[in-house]
């Protein structure tokens, strides 16, 4: 009876700790996914607004703004991807250097000139608006890049 | 005792005079009007603002002019780059064109310091001096701002400076550039582009144990002087697949990260690109020209 309850025991512990074992990995992996995700998305919209600032395709708000708003919905949980438990991923690389953690302040100065951009460009209605914003906009991603990520061969 | 103490004082002499400065004179400028307009282009090219930045405490206020003090990282320590508008007390406004050209080209102060490699003179001194007094002519347009020179406190500052005497020797090459007549004008134009304002060979060239630019392995690679990791090679970029065609290199310099090249965008390389395309789009294809033709 006692052996019993002694094994019933130890399977739960096994259990919790394997649970919580894999719960952290899934949150850390989740978070750099969530971020490349959200990286993929940025490469995709800014590829699409540049078609149309090189004139491979013709100019239309509607599209610009679709985009935009697809980028930025891809991007909604931001903030919760870069918990100090998400500096290295168990399964999933990542090129998110320590700075990100080590000067939160200017991680977060490099975000807001980015997002400060973003807006600017939602907010353009005409095209020669468009075309004026649009490098300051895709100049506001190596404000994060240069510093805080790690160069990708 | 009876052997060292010549031997000493001798050593401390071959070191004195080696490392004397060794400055142009005014016999060495070329008769010439600066054209300002071709010096903006040269300090696009030349990246200038990017280290001559306006430290923290100006940045919001001149962000756009090379007042200096920004902090930059280098193998010996935290420099701070100095202000290179014309305030005549913090600036460069008292320089004559001589001085400037001798900083450049000869890596000398006004008053024959030696100044510290981090600034590329090893690059510019291969420059034609027109293109220094056109920089100069430029920077002479710029609205003066008081920015004091910052000591970066450097350990044992006079030796290592007049050290930096020495290095020269090894480390300064004066040559001027030389056109290769078997290539087209555009090409020859990227390679002064390149090798002279451009210096990127003081990074993506690996250096030997002197630190000094082993040009045997030009532009093959070398060490992120901040320590930031290796250098990419810019040698045979096409056939490693790193970019298509020379439009295509072109087209990286010119727009970046708009048009998606979000890998040239890193440790730096990132305010180079900025600097770069804001060059003529026919200097871009000549870089690019001259960097796809590299092997």
């Amino acid at each position: 009876m006692l052996a019993r309850r002694v094994l019933e025991i130890a399977a739960a512990g096994a259990l919790t700790l394997a649970l919580g074992t894999s719960l952290a990995i899934a949150s850390a992996d989740d978070a750099i996914r969530g971020r490349q995700g959200c990286m993929k998305a940025h490469g995709k919209t800014v590829g699409e607004l540049f078609s149309m600032f090189k004139g491979e395709k013709a100019y239309d708000n509607a599209a610009v703004q679709a985009t935009l708003t697809e980028m930025d919905a891809a991007c909604a949980d931001w903030d919760k991807w870069w918990g100090s438990d998400a500096q290295k991923g168990e399964t999933l690389k990542t090129w998110a250097k320590p700075e990100v953690w080590s000067d939160p302040d200017g991680f977060a100065a490099a975000g807001k000139a980015f997002y400060d951009k973003y807006l600017a460009i939602k907010a353009t209605t005409d095209e020669a608006g468009f075309k004026a914003t649009l490098p300051e906009f895709a100049n506001t991603c190596k404000g994060c890049h240069e510093r805080y990520r790690r160069p990708k061969e | 005792m009876k052997v060292l103490a010549p031997l000493t004082v001798l050593g401390l002499l071959a070191f004195w005079v080696f490392s004397q400065p060794r400055p142009l004179t005014a016999a060495d400028l070329p008769k010439h009007k600066g054209d300002a307009g071709n010096g903006e282009l040269m300090f696009n090219a030349g990246g200038c603002r990017s280290c001559h930045k306006p430290g923290p405490d100006l940045a919001v206020a001149y962000a756009s002019l090379p007042a200096g003090g920004a902090p930059l990282k280098t193998p010996i320590g935290i420099l701070y780059p100095p202000n290179l508008t014309p305030d005549p007390d913090t600036g460069i406004g008292r320089w004559s064109d001589l001085d400037f050209v001798n900083a450049l080209q000869r890596g000398l102060a006004p008053d024959g310091t030696h100044l510290i490699p981090a600034f590329p003179y090893t690059s510019y001194a291969a420059m034609r001096t027109k293109d220094i007094l056109d920089i100069k002519a430029y920077l002479d347009t710029l609205k003066p701002v008081s920015a004091p020179p910052r000591d970066p406190g450097l350990p044992l500052a006079p030796l290592l400076r007049r050290g930096v005497g020495l290095w020269k020797w090894l480390g300064l090459d004066t040559a001027p550039w030389q056109p290769d007549p078997s290539r087209s004008g555009p090409w020859n134009r990227g390679s002064y582009l390149v090798n002279g304002p451009g210096h990127c060979a003081e990074c993506h060239t690996p250096r030997n144990i002197f630190m000094v630019r082993d040009d045997g392995k030009a532009l093959a690679g070398g060490l992120h002087p901040g320590g930031e990791g290796k250098v990419p090679s810019l040698r045979n970029m096409i056939g490693r697949g790193r970019y298509k065609d020379a439009a295509d290199i072109a087209s990286a310099l010119r727009y970046g990260e708009l048009a998606g090249y979000d890998k040239i965008t890193s440790a730096g390389m990132g305010e180079v690109q900025t600097n770069l395309s804001k060059l003529p789009a026919s200097d871009i294809a000549a870089i690019a020209e001259y960097l796809a033709s590299l092997k």
